[in-house]
């Protein structure tokens, strides 16, 4: 039986848990602090934009964690889907070009989940400011 | 043979229930992180992580990896560092000396005049002992007097003597390397704060409860990483609060890491010293925490699991606390540590500040660091009990 759950995949370093009750706006590129999957299948990643300040592009690329290192490093994993690249400067979670305005229910899938851990980055070019929140669903198949 | 003669053996011997298990209260809770919930049915409410680690198992459940990521906390609040002045002395707990202190600060050193107590923490050179045994100690104070002008204070404590805490390992110390030795009044650098120190990890669970009575908060773990337990840059506490709309009640206790002693072993980091959370103690503002004991008979940061390290050890070495209070009366009533159950807290309120955070109980443990050093520590079976 498949045990579903939801991480917040918008966490940025020092933001604190009781923090998330609100999206968080970003001014900057920037990633989320690293999201732990080890009992983890398959990640459906969803992405709102509900607010942008100026005009503009973000993007969202996937980054996974080297266990014998610690350092990041470009996923080169393809979405399950779409079989974009989830790291690459023709692909990316979501879309290959990024996004120009607010947006709702949009998708990726990580299937297999292969990593230890992973960081969502984005890169916010023109943009002053992009309120925005990514929700991983994850789904361990032997739950 | 009469009804209330005892049964022929062979029968069970009467058992020694072991002290790490909860064995006071009733359990209301179980947690452990499982293959089917993220953090058990914890939360971290502070900054960084808490992830389940299918590396460092406990109970045969993966463990909590408390990981604050990075961030950093400077919980230093009333801590003041002073030179050992005067000259050479001898303290035990009979002793009603004055102790003579000195500071090349700029500003008037902050010591809680109405006493408290001053650290000795041995360094690892023996050039800069305080003491001529080269351990560590805590001295208790009733009053002191700042003099001086900037640049050149001098700090006099009266009615100090030797406080003897359990596991403390001398009776009576001469002090030492006047002039250059040092120690720390009032708090310890770093500390573990009156409110749950948010830029580390806070992971808890919570229940509601009108403040009826008493609660205890169980649970094990493992500093994991290398390093996890480095002297003056990690903060392990764990917490039992609530809160009534308008206050918040904390009943929490903390290790000192790495305290010196002599002789300093290979494991030096693994000897600390424990202190509780008090409402005003013994009196006047700046005093919060209290040394309770020491403890050198126990690992602390050994046999890491850290691969970017270098350390793939995921048995590690485990440690039990459980912290017990009354919030009907909002005091505490003991505090165990591994095998040994400490009462010197029993009957000392425990802090009380001005909260309109949300009105639950909370049992909690909190993981910190002052550096940015990457360190994570695991948790293991978290019991909240009623008592």
């Amino acid at each position: 039986m498949a045990a579903k759950r939801i991480l917040n995949g918008g966490q940025v370093l020092g933001v604190t848990g009781v923090n998330l009750a609100t999206l968080n706006a970003q001014t900057t590129s920037g990633n989320s602090q690293e999201i732990y999957l080890t009992s983890v299948d398959t990640v459906r990643f969803y992405l709102d934009i509900t607010a942008v300040s100026g005009s503009g592009t973000i993007k969202f690329e996937l980054d996974e964690r080297n266990p014998q290192t610690g350092s990041f490093f470009a996923c080169s994993d393809k979405d399950a889907v779409s079989g974009t690249a989830l790291n690459s400067a023709t692909g990316g979670i979501f879309n290959t070009t990024g996004f120009t305005g607010t947006t709702s229910n949009v998708l990726s899938t990580l299937d297999p989940c292969y990593g230890e851990a992973y960081q969502v980055k984005w890169t916010i070019s023109g943009f002053t400011s992009v309120t925005f929140g990514i929700s991983l669903l994850v789904n361990d198949r032997n739950g | 043979m009469g009804v209330l003669d005892a049964p022929p053996a062979p029968y069970a011997p009467a058992i020694v229930t072991p002290v790490r298990y909860p064995i006071t209260g009733r359990v209301l809770f179980v947690e452990n992180a499982t293959p089917h919930l993220r953090q058990g049915g914890m939360f971290n409410d502070g900054c960084g992580s808490a992830s389940p680690d299918y590396n460092v198992l406990f109970n045969g459940y993966p463990t909590l990896r408390l990981d604050p990521q990075g961030n950093t906390t400077s919980s230093s609040t009333n801590s003041q560092q002073l030179t050992l002045g005067g000259s050479p002395q001898t303290l035990t707990a009979a002793s009603s000396a004055s102790f003579v202190t000195t500071s090349a600060q700029t500003g008037s050193p902050t010591v809680d005049t109405g006493g408290g107590y001053i650290v000795l923490n041995t360094p690892s050179s023996s050039g800069s002992w305080q003491t001529t045994s080269g351990n560590s100690a805590v001295l208790s104070y009733t009053s002191a007097v700042v003099s001086g002008t900037a640049n050149n204070w001098t700090v006099t404590f009266s009615g100090t003597k030797l406080v003897v805490l359990p596991g403390s390992p001398d009776t009576s110390i001469t002090t030492a390397n006047i002039g250059t030795a040092t120690c720390i009044v009032n708090n310890p650098n770093p500390h573990a704060g009156n409110s749950p120190n948010t830029s580390g990890t806070v992971t808890k669970r919570r229940i509601d409860d009108e403040y009826t009575g008493r609660f205890g908060n169980a649970m094990w773990f493992r500093p994991t990483s290398k390093s996890s337990a480095s002297a003056n840059t990690a903060l392990i506490s764990v917490s039992l609060y609530n809160r009534d709309g308008t206050n918040q009640n904390a009943a929490r206790m903390m290790f000192q890491l790495a305290i010196g002693m002599n002789p300093a072993s290979n494991w030096n980091n693994d000897n600390t010293l424990l202190w509780y959370l008090d409402n005003a103690a013994p009196i006047g503002g700046a005093q919060r925490y209290v040394p309770f004991a020491f403890t050198t008979k126990n690992a602390m940061s050994q046999h890491s699991w850290d691969p970017v390290g270098g350390s793939w050890d995921d048995a590690g070495v485990w440690r039990y606390v459980k912290v017990r209070a009354d919030f009907s009366v909002t005091q505490y009533i003991d505090i165990t540590v591994d095998g040994t159950v400490y009462s010197s807290m029993a009957g000392r309120s425990m802090v009380s500040i001005s909260s309109t955070g949300a009105k639950s109980m909370h049992f909690s443990m909190e993981y910190a660091q002052t550096s940015g050093t990457r360190r994570f520590i695991n948790l293991g079976k978290v019991v909240g009990t009623a008592e």
